[in-house]
């Protein structure tokens, strides 16, 4: 019977433990924002931007480490239209601190279009993104959008 | 007995649990990036400079505000935008099927410009059409630019039709 009960008393402990490591989660602090545009004007967004630049927040179990990848589009769209959307290989910031800064994240320039690996700090981990769109001169007016996907993983280290 | 029971549904849960990593630890944002596109800039050439009849000698300048003479340019944007206007001027015109030509000269006020405040005669402001400008259009979103200059017939200038290309291009400067 006891031992039973500390077979049972061991597996919670793993299993309370394995619930806080699934309990990460992403979420959407900001689209990244252009605003108005002028045809033939190109226009860049600095992930420093606070309000414009895209922010995700990472949470889960602090100190882990996370692979974190984004599928990034190369266009925008409206109504069959395109406009060339760039993603230099600078665009990424993040900061795991306790009070992260966008204006002077504490892991900067990182290259969004290979994978990251980072931990998570014991506030989880801000992500900040910027871009630039390069309307053509005769770009078509009217809204455009694109879809930015990030995925993060566990690692286990 | 009891601790059969016990073990049985442990090894089941750790089965399930721990029998696909990393399936599990995978989570996904999605947001968008959006941008809106405003008007293109269109540009109109609604009147030719015409010197007219010009006699071999005597040189003859077209003023900016002289109706009907004068060339002139349309354009229409976005309201309030600021603009560049980029003169591409001849420094002759040629006589229609030949290489003969007769001097032109535009100086540093022979082009204005009017962003719905002012008329050809009185207009917004001068511009140097020698050079580029960035002047904002107007609260309707128009512009209409206006040009003259000066030509400069030879003595022994060989009479006939001359023509030659005043180009004006604009584009938004993004402020």
């Amino acid at each position: 019977m006891r031992a039973g009960l500390y077979i049972v008393f061991v597996f919670l402990i793993i299993i309370s433990g394995h619930a806080m490591s699934r309990a990460q989660s992403i979420t959407i602090n900001n689209d990244l924002t252009f605003g108005d545009m002028f045809p033939g004007v190109p226009k860049e967004v600095p992930k420093y931007t606070a309000g414009s630049a895209a922010e995700f927040h990472v949470s889960g179990t602090a100190g882990s480490e996370l692979s974190i990848e984004f599928t990034l589009p190369t266009y925008m769209h409206m109504n069959g239209f395109n406009m060339q959307l760039v993603f230099p290989e600078d665009a990424c910031a993040m900061d795991s601190s306790a009070t992260p800064d966008q204006s002077s994240p504490g892991y900067d320039d990182i290259d969004p279009w290979h994978p990251i690996t980072y931990r998570l700090g014991f506030n989880g981990l801000t992500i900040w993104l910027g871009g630039m769109v390069i309307p053509k001169i005769v770009q078509i007016p009217g809204d455009y959008t694109a879809t930015i996907v990030l995925t993060v993983t566990y690692t286990g280290n | 007995m009891k601790k059969k029971l016990l073990v049985l549904p442990v090894l089941i849960l750790a089965l399930v649990l721990f029998g696909s990593p990393g399936v599990w630890a995978q989570e996904s944002g999605i947001i968008q990036a959006t941008a809106t596109v405003l008007s293109s800039l269109t540009i109109i050439g609604n009147h030719d400079l015409q010197f007219g009849t010009v006699t071999p000698g005597i040189n003859k300048a077209v003023d900016k505000s002289s109706v009907g003479f004068a060339g002139e340019w349309l354009i229409n944007g976005v309201a309030g935008a600021e603009i560049s206007l980029d003169f591409t001027l001849p420094d002759s015109l040629i006589l229609v099927d030949s290489t003969v030509g007769m001097r032109v000269n535009f100086s540093s006020t022979d082009a204005s410009y009017s962003d719905g405040t002012g008329n050809q005669a009185t207009p917004t402001g001068v511009i140097n059409p020698n050079g580029p400008s960035a002047h904002d259009l107007g609260p309707a979103g128009d512009m209409t630019v206006w040009i003259g200059g000066t030509v400069y017939p030879s003595i022994s200038q060989t009479g006939g039709d001359y023509t030659a290309d005043v180009i004006l291009t604009v584009a938004y400067t993004g402020s």
